[in-house]
């Protein structure tokens, strides 16, 4: 940076441009947690269809909760590590706050499905369509505004028409919800 | 119109990264402006006390574990300096 006190005024505003840039949301670690749930939860509903369908097991749903806590725990980890040296922009606090609002949101909606013995599948597609496609919108990030469509088009699917299938559109929509948009914003950082 | 009517306290480069810096954190760490700035810690050390000392910055030092830690963030009168210097230098570059 030129720190000589001779420099014009088109140098002034760029000096501040580069540095609120510098301090705006980190995309890099913004997606780190798309990438890791993505692929987390894709995991677990691609064991779920087999497992249920197939070889009709007594626990087929037995990836949700591991996933949970495995994701649960890397994420901790990650925030702990990745917001000790850096300091938090609004974005990243707009950002936290929509998906803690969202994951209450979410423990307690599942909490009443699985004890009313619905299934939550379709019914999380949808409600995670909100915070992605929000998350998208104030970050002006396109991908992330589709990812959340995709959430709401294949929750509504799998809710009507292809119930039988609802597994196997869960993984679609961590792929096309979570981790593609999550590498979109890798590269965009790098 | 002339430069006097632009801050002169933000008129440093180094000042003004900092402003900047801190405009858009809800604090930061003094080790996170100088990797930022690339400045030295002298020298960013000197410019931090002027904002402190302007009203534009509150300084809190502390420790972080053994290690001492110290901590910047803008305060409203600061906020309110720099976007009065912003649009300024808005008016300058469309004339």
């Amino acid at each position: 940076m030129n720190t000589s006190d001779n420099i014009s005024n088109e140098q002034r505003l760029a000096i501040i441009s580069e540095m609120v840039t510098k301090a705006c949301f980190n995309f890099s670690r913004g997606s780190f947690y798309f990438i890791l749930w993505g692929v987390l939860l894709f995991i677990s509903a691609i064991y779920e269809y087999p497992a249920d369908q197939v070889l009709e097991l007594s626990a087929p749903w037995i990836g949700w909760p591991i996933a949970g806590v495995v994701g649960g725990i890397i994420s901790a980890v990650y925030s702990r590590k990745a917001y000790s040296d850096q300091p938090s922009s609004h974005l990243d606090r707009v950002y936290s706050s929509i998906w803690m609002v969202y994951f209450l949101t979410l423990i307690l909606l599942v909490v009443a499905w699985v004890s009313n013995k619905v299934n939550p599948g379709s019914y999380i597609m949808i409600l995670t369509g909100f915070p992605t496609f929000l998350t998208g919108y104030i970050l002006r990030f396109k991908p992330l505004q589709w990812g959340g469509v995709a959430f709401w088009v294949l929750g509504f699917v799998s809710l009507y028409w292809l119930e039988d299938y609802r597994s196997l559109i869960f993984a679609l929509s961590m792929i096309l919800g979570y981790a593609v948009p999550g590498f979109m914003m890798r590269s965009i950082q790098s | 119109m002339s430069f006097g009517t632009l801050d002169p306290l933000l008129h440093s480069p180094l000042r003004l990264a900092v402003m900047s810096l801190l405009m858009t954190t809800d604090e930061a760490e003094f080790t996170y402006l100088k990797e930022q700035t690339e400045a030295t810690a002298g020298n960013l050390s000197v410019q931090i006390t002027k904002l402190e000392e302007a009203g534009y910055i509150e300084v809190v030092k502390g420790y972080k574990g053994k290690r001492p830690l110290t901590t910047c963030t803008i305060t409203k009168e600061g906020r309110k300096a720099f976007e009065t210097y912003v649009d300024t230098l808005k008016g300058y570059i469309k004339t």
